[in-house]
């Protein structure tokens, strides 16, 4: 009688959980075979629509400021999420009567030739058009690469910095070039890079990024209203208080301080 | 009387095995924080939160940003929804949950060790019968060939669902005496699929904690079925309960080998070894041989024991027992 007990117990048992697992079973068979084709014909015929119909414009009865770039631009790091261009637009506040808007279309972890791909978009240049101020952080990321790269050979090395460092700054003069074909009056401010690596950088690669930031200066002051804001001082001595917990990006007190440099020097610009 | 004997032997295995792998991944636990704080003793004091809300942060300026794609908007945020959910409910991410021993338990079980205990529970159920001489007196009894298999199928399968619940529960229970957290609401993302080489996350779903590991226990139930049948089958073929286990594991481990060694044959992904990896799809983290999928592998699986079932049938009724 016992035994016949436990024999049903663990004949009921072993029933539910097999309809259970049956129908588990059944479940990711049908989630892992969902037809994902459908649903994503829809889709890109909604993003072509897009592309066409959604070309915003910026009300004209604000001030507006583009911010374009990687990471740094988007404002990666900082805890308030404000990043440089909202820092600066506080600070700016009095200096017009209208109201401040910014536009962030950075995106992280972006190179020159990925931003010259968006500057390309009709979106973008219709941006550029309706700004007052443009703002560029761009550069960190193809540079970065090369402070671990040390196992190569000096040669090597030193000749595929040259191309990248050729084709960094044909992408963007070809940005600046394109900016002024719709926007010849507006001021562009470049941020420069600061070395977030502290004494792990070796000399020549030192060497590496100040010529890397004194050739971006030379560019982006061969431009009428291009204003090129040097960061690396900024940061040589406060790496511990202004950078984020990633040890690469800047905190909200280091977007604060490279805000108020801009302001430093947009000051008595007018417009 | 045999299986109980078995049951026995399974729960023991597996009581020493589970407990060996949550003592394993507690100690690696505390050695990680131990290196986080850099201080011995302080296990609480290292600052997860604000790396947690960077990352936050980080992914919703990508979701937020134009230039991304609708499809994978999806997964993103319930990336975002997993993270908000450890910084919610204070747990560190890397912190070892019940929920994420008992998933992660499977995944690996799946393709070898459940085999192995399915194999040891069916190996013998109808070689057995020969080897103790006692199937003179089953064939005796005046109840047809196939109602004596087919009960004695039954059981085997019976036994499978036990073993895969119980495996369930030892982890269950063991991991939340180890590690104090259940984890089992939190949010996790699945459905993704592999077309081609890309993976298309439009399909993501979001489930939590308890259901994926339903759905994983789900596969290794359908595995552990599949598994037995077939060593049931060799059982019912061969006439010595070694012979039939030896068999069996033979073909489950130099699968896997094969595996490795054949991998540009096509014909491959229709052995049955191969296939047992079905949690894998899930979580579409890789593909042993392009062209697989969940269907597939259930498919082949079916395949496979739908024929060992015939053959099992047809040898046992024509069979000659001489004894």
């Amino acid at each position: 009688m016992y035994k016949k007990a436990k024999f049903t117990v663990l004949f009921i048992i072993a029933f539910i959980f097999a309809i259970v697992f049956a129908a588990g079973f059944a479940y990711s068979i049908t989630i892992t075979n969902a037809s994902s084709s459908s649903s994503k014909v829809t889709n890109k015929g909604s993003e072509d629509k897009a592309v066409d119909t959604k070309i915003k414009k910026l009300d004209s009865n604000s001030y507006n400021i583009l911010v374009m770039g990687d990471s740094l631009g988007r404002g990666t790091g900082d805890e308030t999420n404000n990043g440089f261009a909202n820092d600066f637009s506080k600070l700016w506040k009095n200096k017009t009567k209208k109201n401040i808007e910014v536009t962030n279309i950075a995106v992280n972890g972006d190179v020159s030739s990925g931003l010259l791909n968006i500057v390309k978009s009709k979106q973008t240049l219709q941006y550029i058009q309706d700004s007052n101020m443009i703002f560029i952080s761009i550069g960190g990321n193809e540079i970065k690469n090369f402070k671990n790269s040390s196992t190569a050979s000096a040669a090597v090395q030193t000749d595929s910095l040259k191309t990248v460092e050729n084709r960094y700054m044909k992408n963007l003069s070809d940005v600046f070039k394109l900016i002024r074909s719709r926007n010849e009056n507006s001021v562009i401010v470049f941020i420069g890079l600061y070395n977030p690596f502290g004494n792990e950088l070796t000399q020549d690669k030192l060497e590496v990024l100040n010529e890397w930031n004194y050739k971006t200066d030379q560019l982006v002051s061969s431009d009428d209203n291009g204003v090129y804001v040097p960061t690396y001082d900024l940061f040589k001595y406060n790496s511990g208080n202004y950078l984020a917990a990633d040890n690469f990006h800047p905190n909200s007190a280091g977007y604060e301080a490279i805000s108020k440099r801009m302001f430093e020097a947009l000051k008595n610009y007018k417009k | 009387m045999l299986s109980k004997k078995k049951l026995i032997l399974i729960s023991v295995i597996l009581l020493v095995l589970v407990s060996l792998f949550c003592y394993g991944e507690n100690a690696s636990y505390k050695h990680t924080i131990m290196r986080f704080s850099g201080t011995p003793g302080q296990t609480q004091n290292y600052n997860w939160k604000s790396m947690v809300n960077q990352q936050i942060l980080y992914l919703k300026n990508i979701v937020n940003s134009q230039y991304i794609k609708e499809d994978r908007k999806n997964s993103i945020n319930i990336q975002i929804e997993q993270l908000q959910y450890y910084i919610n409910h204070n747990i560190n991410p890397i912190t070892p949950t019940s929920a994420k021993f008992t998933i992660d338990f499977m995944d690996q079980a799946i393709y070898l060790f459940l085999p192995l205990l399915i194999i040891i529970l069916a190996g013998d159920v109808v070689s057995g019968e020969f080897s103790s001489k006692t199937i003179k007196v089953l064939l005796t009894r005046s109840v047809p060939r196939w109602k004596i298999l087919l009960s004695k199928y039954i059981g085997v399968l019976i036994l499978s669902c036990i073993v895969v619940v119980e495996s369930a529960l030892m982890c269950v229970i063991i991991s939340s005496f180890v590690f104090h957290s259940g984890g089992w609401n939190e949010p996790m993302a699945t459905g993704f699929k592999v077309i081609g080489d890309k993976l298309d996350s439009s399909n993501v779903i979001r489930i939590y904690q308890w259901q994926y590991a339903i759905l994983v226990y789900s596969l290794g139930w359908f595995v552990s079925i599949n598994i037995a049948t077939l060593s049931f089958m060799v059982s019912v073929i061969v006439r010595n309960t070694v012979t039939s286990v030896g068999i069996m594991l033979a073909t489950l481990i130099g699968g896997g080998f094969l595996q490795i060694f054949l991998q540009d044959w096509p014909m491959i992904k229709y052995l049955f070894a191969v296939n047992l990896d079905l949690t894998q799809y899930l979580t579409a983290s890789y593909q042993p041989v392009s062209g697989m999928s969940l269907s597939f592998s259930t498919l082949v699986l079916c395949l496979w024991s739908i024929v060992a079932l015939v053959i099992s049938f047809i040898v046992f009724q024509k069979q000659d027992v001489l004894v």
